[in-house]
């Protein structure tokens, strides 16, 4: 190891990066108070990691640990948002109970995770198939590519979720 | 971990047994396919230990797509969501957030209200804006006039638009941005709708200056383009991009499944289309006006009929 890569405790990192950190996130997030919250979770992350803090850029993996974090945040806005625009048309007799909107809403975040990265064509074919009840000839004449695309697009979608599961092929 | 979990298999294994599965399910699925996949499994432990994380993995999707409670809505949510996110990447990589000047909360924060503008399923609105810009909002749309002045500035959030500044002062500067670049523009008319993935851009009256991915584009009356993540690209038709602002949709050739879609938008609730029939052609120029009144008349026009769940809940399948 070279001898210019210093250890960092999480001490040390949290007095001299946690105010550069929760202005990073805030300039991306707009709310100091979900900025304060994502940075704490950031430290939390780095605690957490078996691997000690070294090198000379340390920000560096703050920021990397914080940009996940800020992602997840997003997608779960993103998800809540789209859920309650549908939810608002469903006229309140059909509307489902708050812990099953609950559950729904985590389910849909632990989906879109997994199927984070895919193009949006590869996804929807893939959920289609993984919803069932369709052949790969339906989901083709449905998404306008040919059933053979569609197999391809599976199988993409799968070696990806593969690789999520099981590290990097 | 056991040391079999954390073994790493080649790359073309876990994509042979990928293959084998998807033949599997497959209709045509040619001679004695179960004892050939058992030889492939038998020929290597590496081959086995891919089939059965396969399996498990599969497993896992299924039991967490099964808890969705509507799968259709299911679908719809997840790609809606992707769009954001990924428009909000976009954005930041733009630096669109911090470039306006604003504070930085600004944007999340006015993203939290309502859009300036908006508009219900099948709702229209109409405003003229200072500069004499007129906007027209389509069904299900938001717009924000985030700068007063010179460039007016707009920011479509969602759904479609209409701007009209053709009786603005020659010098009179306008910016609208989109989910997936942005259109300047002096003195033109032209109309701009948010796709999954896209912003569509038509040019009715003089040339706008586009922008996207780092891309720029001088477009001129008549064209109709496409900005994403990968660029400017030509848009191919078959639904007439500006009829709406004239309560109309105009179909060349359009398929079925596309026209539900389109319809979909001015009604509230779930309109859905049976894939069997998604690919039947029609053509013609229909009234947005009363969307209901045009489903109920698709039987008389195509073999299909209408099936309805539940008040909101509506789905056109073969007759």
């Amino acid at each position: 190891m070279p001898e210019t890569s210093p250890t960092h405790s999480v001490e040390s990192l949290y007095n001299h990066h946690h105010g550069w950190l929760h202005n990073w996130l805030r300039q991306r997030l707009g709310c100091p108070q979900q900025a304060a919250d994502l940075a704490q979770d950031t430290f939390v992350r780095v605690l957490m990691r078996r691997e000690p803090v070294t090198g000379t850029a340390p920000r560096s993996l703050l920021s990397t640990i914080a940009r996940g974090l800020l992602v997840d945040h997003w997608r779960r806005s993103a998800l809540e948002r789209a859920w309650l625009e549908a939810m608002a048309q469903l006229p309140e007799a059909y509307a489902p109970s708050p812990q099953e909107q609950q559950e729904t809403l985590q389910t849909l975040e632990q989906i879109a995770r997994m199927l984070e990265g895919l193009r949006s064509p590869v996804r929807q074919a893939f959920m289609l198939h993984q919803l069932g009840g369709l052949t790969h000839a339906q989901i083709a004449e449905r998404l306008g590519v040919s059933s053979r695309t569609v197999e391809r697009h599976v199988a993409t979608a799968l070696l990806h979720c593969y690789q999520l599961r099981y590290g990097a092929v | 971990m056991s040391r079999a979990e954390a073994r790493h298999l080649p790359e073309a294994t876990v994509r042979s047994a990928i293959a084998w599965q998807l033949q599997l399910a497959s209709p045509d699925q040619g001679p004695h396919l179960q004892a050939r996949i058992d030889h492939w499994r038998a020929k290597h432990p590496d081959h086995e230990l891919a089939w059965q994380r396969l399996c498990h993995l599969r497993q896992e999707l299924g039991d967490m797509t099964s808890r969705l409670p509507d799968r259709e809505l299911g679908l719809q949510l997840l790609e809606r969501a992707d769009t954001d996110l990924q428009r909000r990447r976009a954005l930041k990589l733009l630096g669109l957030v911090l470039a306006v000047g604003a504070p930085a909360g600004w944007l999340t924060q006015r993203q939290v209200n309502g859009p300036d503008l908006h508009t219900a399923a099948g709702e229209q609105q109409q405003q003229t804006l200072p500069g004499d810009v007129q906007v027209q909002l389509n069904t299900r749309s938001g717009l924000d006039i985030t700068r007063v002045g010179q460039p007016l500035q707009l920011n479509l959030r969602e759904g479609e638009v209409m701007i009209d500044s053709l009786g603005s002062a020659p010098s009179f500067q306008l910016q609208l941005r989109c989910a997936w670049g942005r259109c300047d523009a002096a003195q033109a008319r032209f109309s701009v709708r948010e796709h999954e993935g896209y912003s569509q851009v038509s040019v009715a009256q003089g040339a706008l200056l586009l922008h996207a991915a780092g891309q720029g584009y001088q477009a001129r009356a008549g064209e109709t383009l496409r900005l994403s993540q990968s660029g400017i690209a030509a848009a191919s038709l078959a639904l007439d991009p500006l009829a709406w602002s004239q309560g109309m949709l105009v179909a060349d050739n359009l398929s079925l499944g596309r026209f539900i879609a389109e319809l979909g938008r001015y009604r509230s609730g779930v309109l859905g289309c049976d894939p069997s029939i998604a690919n039947l052609r029609l053509s013609g120029v229909f009234q947005l006006a009363e969307p209901d009144t045009l489903l109920a008349d698709l039987p008389r026009i195509l073999p299909v009929r209408l099936v309805s769940r539940t008040r909101w809940w509506l789905r056109v399948v073969p007759a």
